[in-house]
């Protein structure tokens, strides 16, 4: 009864998605005014949301619709392109780590384990901050490289469950590479529980990349995501409230349609699974994840 | 041979439980599976009485039903009546019957590993029932030690302080029964109790009943699919199919005189040592669902003799003998016996090919 | 038992030391080094002397190894920010951001189980789906946003709670001794009431599953045959079963927990480990910021342990590893 609601909830949360897509895309079409434009530096610092300005402007005088707008390029964007990262990282490392087995398997799981100690927040920060001071590619490479953990282990725990099957048996004695098999017969088995486990990522990394923004190392100028706009308003948040409001609400409500999608995606491939098992349930994170 | 079993039916006043008309539905999507559908039968004190049938007949639902265990979106329905020590189970009120469970009826399960909760200690869940019902830490946990021995565990005092992982399973199935028998109630519903075990460690169970029932006086409800289990352990033997009772008859003239084709199937179908045959014979056909019983007689398909009064007419129980019903027409048409054929599903399959 | 605790301590003290390599390297293979930075009287001759006397110019294995050894003695090195040894920098701060964890941590596992438990035992009726729904909408916000709304809200518009910092100064100075707890206690507040927030919705879905995994179980059967009243069958026998995953997952979780926590601390200025972190960064005090990263995964490390052990005692099946 419970996959119905959640179907339909994913549905919903698909249609948002695809909604967000196409005004990012539409952006300079759709927006008011120019994300940078400074308007009126008197008369229109900091005001309230008004008819003119939907969600007001914010203290450098911009519209901040415009900036939301502008914004949700480059958070999506950002969010987009380091879960394709982290999932091919993680699965590639996954597979070699579980076909492999042995010696070879033990080392690279606890280096994984090592790296899984150090909080994925805290590691960014550091990073970030000795390694480039920040801006889009270091945060799209850095949130990639660190969000591979979760999944590389999920992906192992497949093909060690897919390896002993008689499938992968018949290939090995029809001659089929190591490569072949991994590729053609133990990788389809890992894409239903990747792409839930993918979907759910992007939810944690808007939430992520909103945070390491806020603080300072993402982009700042007119590639503004949601995080660095909220920065903007910095010191006068109760009275401006609008400034980090509306950023703020687009970040949730874009990582809470992910979530229900990874939801909904988690009951269609439970009930794919050839064995019965159910996908494995990632613990849901919280926007500083590991 | 009998003497250990209990006194007959016949000879009893009041039966300690008492099932009429018993009708237990379960609410689903698919629709509404009448899983029991008016099942009368009653239990005297100190007997044994078998209750058989195939799975999906419904027995275990008539068990779970006595204990008011049945959970939504199954329901008991209205105008059942369930009467034990002169008390309606129906209408008495939660507290009461939590003070029945246990105590007065017990039940045993067929998975005695599933059945015990794998993070308490046996000990701990035996003393649990004295516990729940009235006694004190220390009483509690002395009797479940107490228990342990007399079904038999080595050691009670050690074996108490383990998990149940750590047991076998015949062990383990040796302190479901500890626990239903701890406070001496009147009656045992074991429930396929030696199904999931090995045959040998079968026979020790079985033994184990019989022994403790001679020595509590208990009355034992014995739910099962193996006609071997119930020759050995009960007095009188229920057969059920398609949600309802079809026989009723002490055990020997069930087994010598059986009337219902349903029954005859069964004793068939039992292989028997000492007998040359090539292959096993079966009752052809399965069980139809529960949510679409059959109007006539249900098991009219699979039946070798069923003419078409079968069809259009629901059998009632037929008193065939002294203490033996039957829900068969050929009660009334014996003659029909002599002509059997094919039964309808074979037919049917056949016209297929 | 206790070979399965000697087997994951000595699993911990592997991952510890992967964690140390790791922060060390992260930080001296970064570009540039403490002596980069511009100031008017020194020069690059200078700079190269202060390379020369630190070690920095040597191989990188034979640093690490020095630093390893440091650290083993417990040297983290010097903060140029505070101007003093960076072990006790850190030693200021992770008490104040154990006490944020811990209460956070108690309070989300408290509301969090009840809730779940509450949601399962309701399921499928309009209690379960609300409660459901609401928690999927807790944990999709950024830690940073929801301190930052907690703050806005409860802070600065219903003057309720301090808007940041952990204690008053002139309380603390001047004031009782229960002003000065109460105090204490009302700073406390609204970053632990953050952080229990996200905590307790995911918490409560896990623990909902996990209630929902347990109970179609036989054992319940049985309980409720033996005359075990209801509400005692999942108080007792389902939730001893249904917790031990809970638990397990809050291990898992403890590296996001502390991560939002640096978030929190950062909104709230609350000085702990987090906002040490953030502002040694800011000023690249390497040193610091190394030993925060590696105080971090011992945190982690440890959290993890306890939360085994916990796992081992809960649940019997466990213990014979």
């Amino acid at each position: 009864m419970s996959s119905i609601v959640s179907r339909r909830g994913a549905l919903i949360a698909a249609t948002f998605i695809a909604l967000l897509a196409l005004i990012a895309m539409a952006a300079p079409i759709i927006s008011p005014y120019s994300p940078t434009a400074q308007l009126d530096i008197v008369l229109q610092k900091a005001q309230p949301p008004s008819w003119a300005h939907l969600f007001g402007t914010d203290i450098a005088s911009r519209d901040l619709l415009s900036r939301v707008i502008y914004g949700g390029r480059t958070s999506l964007s950002v969010a987009l392109l380091a879960v394709v990262l982290s999932t091919t990282v993680g699965i590639a490392y996954g597979m070699v780590a579980g076909y492999a087995g042995g010696v070879t398997d033990m080392v690279m799981m606890r280096l994984l384990d090592g790296l899984l100690a150090i909080p994925r927040v805290l590691l960014l920060i550091v990073a970030l901050s000795f390694w480039s001071g920040g801006g889009e590619p270091a945060l799209i490479i850095g949130i990639g490289l660190t969000g591979w953990f979760g999944m590389s282990r999920l992906v192992r725990a497949e093909v060690i469950a897919a390896k002993p099957r008689e499938y992968v048996s018949a290939a090995v004695a029809l001659g089929a590479s190591s490569r072949r098999i991994l590729i053609r017969h133990i990788l389809p088995n890992v894409i239903g529980p990747a792409t839930v486990s993918a979907t759910v990522a992007v939810a944690q990394v808007i939430a992520l990349e909103a945070g390491l923004s806020f603080l300072g190392l993402g982009a700042r100028t007119a590639h503004a995501s949601w995080g660095s706009i909220i920065l903007d308003g910095q010191g006068a948040f109760a009275e401006f409230w609008w400034i980090p409001l509306f950023p703020g609400l687009a970040v949730v409500s874009t990582a809470l349609a992910f979530n229900v999608l990874g939801d909904g995606l988690r009951e269609v491939v439970s009930g794919r699974q050839l064995d019965g098992r159910g996908a494995p349930a990632d613990p849901p994170q919280t926007a500083a994840t590991a | 041979m009998n003497s250990a079993r209990g006194p007959r039916t016949a000879d009893m006043p009041k039966p300690l439980l008492s099932i009429q008309d018993l009708r237990t539905y379960f609410y689903t999507e698919a629709g509404v599976a009448r899983a029991v559908d008016g099942v009368s039968l009653h239990i005297g004190t100190g007997e044994t009485v078998g209750l058989v049938g195939e799975s999906g007949c419904g027995k275990s639902v008539t068990a779970m039903s006595v204990l008011r265990l049945i959970q939504p979106p199954g329901r008991i329905e209205a105008g059942s009546r369930l009467e034990f020590e002169g008390r309606d189970l129906m209408t008495i009120t939660d507290r009461e019957l939590r003070g029945i469970r246990g105590a007065r009826i017990a039940m045993v399960f067929q998975e005695p590993m599933t059945a015990l909760n794998p993070v308490f200690t046996v000990g701990d869940q035996i003393a649990e029932v004295v516990r729940i019902h009235g006694g004190t830490r220390k009483e509690a946990w002395d009797k479940a030690v107490e228990m342990l021995g007399v079904v038999g565990i080595p050691s009670p005092a050690d074996r108490a302080g383990d998990y149940p992982h750590q047991l076998s399973g015949g062990m383990r199935q040796r302190v479901v029964i500890a626990m239903a028998l701890v406070m001496n109630p009147a009656l045992v519903i074991a429930d396929e109790p030696t199904t999931a075990l090995d045959v040998t460690i079968q026979a020790q169970i079985l033994e184990l009943l019989r022994d403790l029932q001679k020595k509590f006086g208990t009355s034992i409800l014995l739910i099962t699919h193996d006609l071997g289990v119930v020759a050995e352990t009960a007095s009188r033997v229920i057969v059920m199919y398609g949600g309802e009772v079809v026989e009723e008859a002490l055990v020997e003239t069930l087994f010598d005189q059986p009337h219902h084709p349903y029954t005859e199937g069964l004793l068939r179908a039992m292989p028997r040592v000492g007998e040359t045959r090539e292959r096993l014979s079966t009752i052809p056909g399965t069980v139809p669902p529960s949510t679409a019983w059959p109007a006539g007689c249900r098991f009219r398909d699979r039946c070798p003799y069923s003419w078409d009064r079968c069809e259009k007419e629901h059998p009632a129980l037929y008193q065939i003998g002294s203490g033996h019903v039957s829900r068969c027409h050929l009660a009334e048409d014996p003659e029909r016996r002599a002509h059997p054929h094919p039964a309808l599903v074979e037919r049917a399959a056949e016209a297929l090919t | 038992m206790r070979r399965f605790i000697a087997a994951r301590l000595a699993q911990s003290a592997i991952i510890i030391v992967i964690v140390t390599v790791v922060a060390f390297l992260l930080l001296r293979l970064a570009p540039g080094d403490p002596f980069s930075y511009e100031t008017a009287n020194v020069t690059p001759a200078i700079r190269a002397q202060w390379r020369e006397q630190f070690g920095y110019n040597k191989p990188v294995p034979v640093q690490l190894a020095r630093y390893l050894g440091n650290v083993a003695r417990g040297n983290f090195g010097y903060s140029t920010l505070q101007r003093r040894p960076a072990r006790d920098a850190i030693a200021d701060a992770l008490p104040r951001t154990l006490t944020l964890a811990l209460f956070g941590i108690v309070a989300a596992l408290v509301l969090g189980v009840a809730l779940g438990a509450f949601a399962a035992a309701k399921r499928a009726t309009w209690w379960d789906r609300s409660i459901s729904a609401f928690c999927v909408f807790v944990y999709s916000i950024p830690d940073f946003w929801l301190a930052l709304i907690i703050q806005i809200g409860l802070a600065y518009w219903i003057r309720a709670f301090p808007v940041s910092g952990s204690s008053d100064p002139l309380i603390a100075e001047y004031g009782s001794a229960w002003a000065a707890f109460t105090d204490r206690m009302r700073h406390l507040v609204l970053p632990v009431l953050t952080i229990t927030l996200i905590v307790a919705a995911i918490v409560a879905r896990f623990q909902r599953a996990a209630l929902l995994d347990v109970l179609p179980s036989d054992y319940l059967r049985t309980a409720r045959a033996k005359g075990v009243p209801e509400r005692t069958i999942i108080t007792r026998h389902a939730l001893r079963n249904a917790l031990t995953p809970t638990i397990t997952v809050l291990g898992l979780l403890f590296p996001s927990v502390l991560g939002g926590a640096f978030f929190i601390e950062y909104v709230f200025g609350w000085h702990g480990l987090g906002l040490l972190t953030v502002n040694a960064v800011q000023s690249l005090d390497y040193d610091v910021a190394t030993a925060s990263v590696i105080v971090a995964g011992v945190l982690v490390t440890l959290g993890s342990l306890l939360a085994d052990i916990l796992t081992a005692l809960a649940d019997p099946r466990l213990r014979d590893v």
